[in-house]
């Protein structure tokens, strides 16, 4: 539907009604938006470096050139490689949960059943609940007195551990969490990446004897792959950025056990008010992040 | 073999179902608890007296309960303010949006022009800065101008969330609406503005609006910048209140309340509008569209 136009039809569509021509038209269409996007990436982008060379701590109106000062505190500090290993931590189990739960609840969505429209808003509606709300909802149901975990043990007739978050498992409860919110939209994009498949070439594979994970591997993940992309580059970057679960559901804790950068950023920032080592860090956060984006882009972009 | 294969993708159906109701089912049943069945351990699955007691102190009214008659909730007043402040935010945020967003979703979708990619690397480049350290520098701006704790600094920044995401969304949408009705019109004498007014937006209504409510559940649900812009000031959004109970102890019935009037809302909009919401698809913004020279 999206096929070229031919050299008359592009005449006459680009013959100027008033003066303009099509390229200054779209440039007229999109000057909102790029001053606005200046706007919104320039200047927190160049605040927060210039934040980021001062030594700065609101509480008592500190406000010190320092150079580099910043990030080599940050550096120093003995545990910035164990928050740089939580973020990297909680995105890996992120990606993995949500791609995981995303491509099997796309695969049942996609076959016919009874009920299938039933399960297709339910399975939705976690993302409809906020990311907040989400951490909130599951603070609860970690809580050992009045969870879920001690509910589920006490049908099954077992003990249940006195403490469900620990300091071992704190990343763990906090990407699953994170993934219950998250993996239903990774599930309807792998969804409609599906719904390309073409059905004729499915049903020949199977007349010709495929069996089901030779199928899935040699037809429906090459239709898949520009979703998955897709989804991967959200997710990572989304699971990269996340704080407010983390901010409401451990609070960084047990200790320092789910403190990841972002929520380091936070403390730094708006609890030690510390900003200029907290815009230090978002500077060092953003470099990891950035660099992943363009390793992702490039896979994007490549040619099929 | 095709019965086995239905039995899997009913019992997985089955699951799926379970492991996104059971969360929301678990707060939602605490809201309809008195406080001593909240604590009772173990958890009570069903409430052995159900009860609309909790939802009337969160929204001002006096209630009867086991232990007595009581007075609205001291959180209700905030929860009522949030409420409000939540949907000044959002609705202008919906508008302003929509109205910076179509004509750069058309343009994008629709044309073909230098520094295209770049402009679009812009706009997604914008998606990656992390939220905690774009506030950084709002919050020394806004204290500065007298934005902070303010509803129109809120709702700036809520844009700083949306048009990015609407943007990339309504490339794709513009680009898989048919042209050819788009083109008859331009040859019956329309001019390019009263194209896109007469011929493409009637044609994109039903995709608009469910744009129009994605952008509203994104500001209604947004937490950072609303905690640390408006935290314990007058402006104040829903999603404020409920951690200000979470971190100092309150009762669970009313948290519990509080947290089901904040996702209420979206879930019944998910469960209204899940076919335009999942129709919805991020399109490859680079390989598709470009089609007026």
């Amino acid at each position: 539907m999206n096929r070229c136009l031919t050299d008359g039809e592009a005449k006459r569509m680009t013959a100027p009604k008033r003066g303009l021509t099509n390229e200054q038209f779209a440039w007229l269409l999109i000057i909102p938006l790029l001053i606005f996007a200046v706007g919104i990436v320039a200047y927190p982008l160049g605040y927060s470096f210039w934040l980021s060379l001062n030594k700065i701590n609101f509480a008592i109106g500190m406000f010190e050139f320092d150079w580099f000062g910043q990030y080599a505190t940050f550096l120093k500090d003995p545990n910035a490689a164990y928050y740089t290993l939580t973020s990297l931590r909680f995105t890996a189990e992120s990606v993995v949960l949500c791609m995981g739960l995303g491509l099997a609840m796309a695969l049942v969505l996609n076959e016919a059943f009874p009920g299938r429209r039933l399960v297709r808003v339910t399975t939705l509606l976690p993302w409809a609940v906020s990311e907040f709300a989400t951490a909130v909802i599951w603070r609860y149901m970690y809580n050992p007195d009045l969870g879920i975990i001690t509910g589920m043990a006490s049908i099954l007739g077992l003990q249940a551990p006195g403490q469900i978050i620990t300091s071992d498992n704190a990343v763990e409860c906090l990407s699953i969490a994170y993934s219950w919110h998250f993996s239903p939209l990774i599930a309807f994009f792998l969804l409609s990446g599906l719904q390309t498949v073409p059905e004729e070439l499915y049903r020949a594979a199977k007349i010709d004897g495929a069996g089901a994970l030779r199928r899935f591997w040699s037809i429906i993940l090459p239709h898949l792959r520009y979703a998955i992309l897709v989804s991967l580059v959200l997710i990572t970057l989304e699971a990269a950025r996340a704080v407010d679960i983390i901010l409401i559901l451990t609070a960084g804790g047990p200790g320092i056990a789910s403190e990841t950068l972002t929520y380091h950023i936070f403390r730094e920032s708006f609890i030690n008010l510390n900003m200029g080592i907290g815009s230090a860090v978002s500077y060092i956060l953003l470099i990891i992040i950035v660099a992943i984006a363009i390793v992702y882009f490039l896979l994007l972009t490549r040619k099929k | 073999m095709i019965d086995k294969k239905k039995i899997v993708v009913c019992v997985a159906a089955v699951a799926f179902v379970l492991w996104s109701l059971i969360p929301i089912y678990f707060i939602g049943r605490m809201s309809f608890m008195f406080e001593s069945e909240i604590s009772a351990s173990p958890m009570h699955w069903i409430p052995l007296q159900p009860t609309l007691s909790n939802y009337m102190r969160m929204l001002g009214f006096p209630a009867d309960t086991p232990y007595g008659h009581m007075l609205p909730s001291g959180y209700s007043p905030p929860t009522l303010q949030g409420i409000l402040n939540s949907i000044i935010v959002a609705v202008p945020v919906t508008g302003l949006t929509l109205l910076i967003a179509i004509p750069t979703g058309y343009a994008f979708g629709r044309y073909r022009f230098r520094g295209k990619n770049s402009s679009l690397m812009t706009i997604l480049f914008s998606r990656t800065l992390p939220p905690v350290s774009i506030i950084i520098p709002y919050f020394f701006l806004f204290s500065q101008i007298a934005l902070k704790g303010t509803i129109p600094g809120l709702i700036v920044l809520h844009l700083s969330i949306t048009i990015p995401i609407i943007v990339w969304i309504l490339i794709g949408f513009f680009a898989t609406l048919p042209l050819d009705i788009e083109k008859a019109g331009r040859v019956d004498g329309c001019t390019r503005t009263s194209a896109i007014r007469r011929v493409v937006i009637p044609m994109a209504a039903p995709g608009l609006s469910a744009v129009a409510i994605l952008t509203f559940l994104i500001s209604w649900n947004e937490f950072l910048f609303a905690w640390i812009l408006t935290n314990g000031t007058p402006a104040q959004t829903l999603p404020v209140v409920l951690p200000q109970m979470v971190f100092f102890l309150v009762y669970l019935s009313e948290l519990s309340t509080v947290a089901m009037l904040s996702i209420i809302p979206p879930i019944i909009v998910g469960i209204l509008f899940e076919r335009y919401i999942t129709r919805l698809r991020i399109v490859d913004p680079i390989t598709v569209g470009g089609e007026f020279a």
